[in-house]
């Protein structure tokens, strides 16, 4: 599968030049906390003020970096509709705004809870509005797996791209990082004390097609790796997971 | 394509617990709407509970829901639980499951600062295509879809996929959720869930009814049928999807998204639209979902379809309705009849089509699911008989 195009967000910033200089300089500093948070902003963006003003977090994460990579893909919302399809990998999804929700339900009574956290706490919130500012009208999924949803998702892509159900297809991963979740996974025993947590979003335009750009680079996933030795990592997690005492 | 065999099927939902006390409901015109019993709530909006299910504290309801139904569809397949030396996979679909909404859990959290362990250790066992891969000892791909309402058939087309490329030789596929207050008090904020029993594609319809179930269908490659001398008479023959790209919670109004997936499943399974003899259609019973599906349909089909929601018999199962309702299309075809689009009274003009009022015979060998998701997707499944 070729590559045709990139976007990204992470604690070090929007897009692709702000991560080649991270990379180049050796220097990914936390944001406070110990932590690796996206910056409120690089989450701001005249695109998002319409359509999807009321994208939670999560939302704008998937948002911003899936249209840069489709931008940078060169596809433009003229291009055939359905010759485009989606697929959002998650660990969590949004779990902020699930969070935000159980608090309505419990600050108010069950009548006077918010439709619109609501709607916005389902995992394909993201991939509707990505969907709808795109004008993708290809196949359309949202995956989950606690460990490995972006290979698995990729997995996939190539079955589109091989059955021509697309011609390209924006795949990407997206999680995001809120107080309680970091408790969590804090109290989870897979996760070092230690261990600096993140967020962040990216995309990329894939096709079986050679990209056209003429830069000399050839960006290609040349192969995904077997699944067997992940579902043994992934055994011995759950057999771990057994969590031992609770904090405050 | 490379043929794709169902040699096992198991549901449950409040209708049955097994395919068998399906169709005596469905046979019967049976259903029973009530308060919910799984969690307390001032809110009046009747649901599909299974009732006098119980399961282990152990694990999440979606997740003793999805393991009902994989038992009997095991038992159909000739199938142990135990794939490991096979060349399997697993591709669910949810909603509920997908999310850490337990309350309890979170109200002492917030009230008391502590974090209980055990609810979140079931969350994390809870991923079902997960869970299911352990359980079954499956070394290939495993995979949740989180597509809304249309998970479950989203997870068969998954499947399809990887049967069909030759990525595995089985693939234990379809969708589960529970009721929860979560999506209770949602669909609720939304003002798209009735006050009574729900009525599909019905003029005076005026909302959907939540429940709960799980489908699991397993499916393998024809090949791999015949090498386990298994009976071979249901087949899946075509998946197609397409979003929206419309609104985040409200379906295209002109149904051009699910023209373009049923376009798209009747080409892979290389029918013509003659071939199709009957449509179990999303049918949620919501002003918006109905009116643009029944438009759809009557748009392609044209007047003389026989189609059906199943909804009345099950409410809405949000994830596991696509499984749900594949089953029970591949039951009707095998059986040669379709149940009562029950709820249904008054034809509704703004959509121009009705749906089938009694037990209808049919007969022929393909018929079509159609679902429709919050978020914009839209997703056929063809099957096809021997």
């Amino acid at each position: 599968m070729y590559i045709h195009g990139i976007g990204i967000i992470s604690s070090v910033g929007r897009g692709l030049e702000a991560h080649r200089d991270a990379l180049t300089s050796g220097s990914w500093p936390m944001t406070g906390g110990g932590l690796h948070r996206v910056g409120e902003k690089d989450l701001k963006d005249p695109i998002l003020a319409k359509e999807a003003r009321r994208a939670s977090r999560f939302d704008r994460m998937a948002i911003l970096a899936g249209l840069d990579a489709l931008e940078d893909a060169g596809i433009r919302s003229d291009t055939h509709l359905s010759a485009v399809g989606l697929i959002i990998a998650t660990g969590l999804g949004p779990h902020v705004t699930t969070f935000r929700f159980l608090d309505d339900i419990i600050n108010f009574k069950e009548k006077d809870v918010s439709p619109t956290l609501f709607s916005h706490s389902v995992h394909n919130a993201a991939a509707s509005y990505l969907s709808l500012l795109a004008g993708i009208r290809g196949p359309t999924l949202t995956v989950t797996h606690f460990s490995f949803a972006f290979h698995e998702a990729l997995n996939l892509a190539q079955w589109w791209l091989e059955q021509k159900r697309c011609e390209y297809v924006l795949i990407g991963a997206v999680d995001e990082l809120g107080d309680v979740m970091e408790k969590i996974l804090r109290l989870r025993s897979s996760v070092d004390a230690h261990m600096a947590l993140g967020e962040g979003s990216v995309f990329f335009v894939l096709s079986q097609a050679p990209s056209e750009r003429n830069d000399g680079i050839i960006r290609l996933i040349q192969d995904i790796a077997d699944f067997a030795p992940f579902v043994e990592i992934v055994r011995e997690q759950l057999a771990r997971s057994k969590l031992a005492g609770c904090i405050q | 394509m490379n043929p794709v065999v169902i040699s096992g099927m198991g549901a449950i939902c409040a209708a049955g617990k097994t395919t068998g006390e399906i169709l005596s409901s469905f046979e019967s015109c049976r259903r029973a709407p009530a308060r919910p019993t799984v969690f307390a709530s001032s809110l009046d909006f009747p649901v599909f509970e299974v009732l006098k299910f119980s399961h282990s504290p152990q694990i999440m309801r979606t997740l003793a829901l999805a393991y009902a139904a994989l038992d009997e569809a095991l038992l159909a397949a000739g199938l142990s639980g135990d794939l490991s030396g096979l060349r399997a996979g697993v591709c669910l679909g949810t909603t509920v499951a997908s999310q850490l909404n337990n309350e309890a859990w979170y109200r002492q959290y917030r009230s008391q600062g502590q974090m209980l362990p055990e609810p979140i250790d079931i969350y994390f066992k809870g991923n079902l295509a997960q869970a299911l891969a352990v359980r079954m000892k499956v070394t290939g791909p495993a995979l949740t879809i989180v597509n809304a309402c249309s998970s479950g058939a989203d997870a068969i087309g998954v499947a399809l996929d990887w049967l069909s490329t030759d990525l595995c030789d089985i693939v234990i596929t379809g969708g589960a959720d529970e009721i929860n207050h979560v999506p209770y008090c949602g669909f609720g904020a939304l003002s798209v869930t009735s006050t009574s029993p729900c009525r599909p594609f019905d003029k005076n319809r005026n909302g959907l009814n939540l429940g709960e179930g799980a489908g699991i269908l397993i499916l393998e490659t024809e090949t791999s049928a015949r090498r386990r001398s298994r009976k071979i008479d249901m087949f899946v023959s075509g998946y197609g999807a397409a979003a929206d790209a419309y609104h985040l919670t409200a379906p295209r109004p002109d149904g051009s998204g699910l023209e373009a997936a049923i376009g798209v499943a009747m080409a892979q399974a290389d029918l013509n639209l003659k071939d199709i003899v009957f449509v179990n259609a999303h049918g949620t019973s919501t002003r918006d979902n109905d009116r643009a599906e029944g438009r759809a349909l009557l748009r392609i089909f044209g007047e003389d379809l026989k189609f059906l929601s199943t909804k009345g018999f099950t409410g809405h199962t949000l994830g596991a309705a696509g499984a749900l309702e594949a089953i029970f299309t591949a039951l009707a075809l095998r059986h040669g009849w379709i149940s009562a689009n029950i709820g249904f009274e008054e034809l509704d003009e703004d959509i121009g089509l009705a749906p089938v009022a009694i037990k209808t015979s049919v007969s022929g060998r393909s018929a079509l699911s159609t679902s429709l998701a919050f978020g914009g997707n839209n997703a056929a499944v063809i099957i096809t008989g021997q």
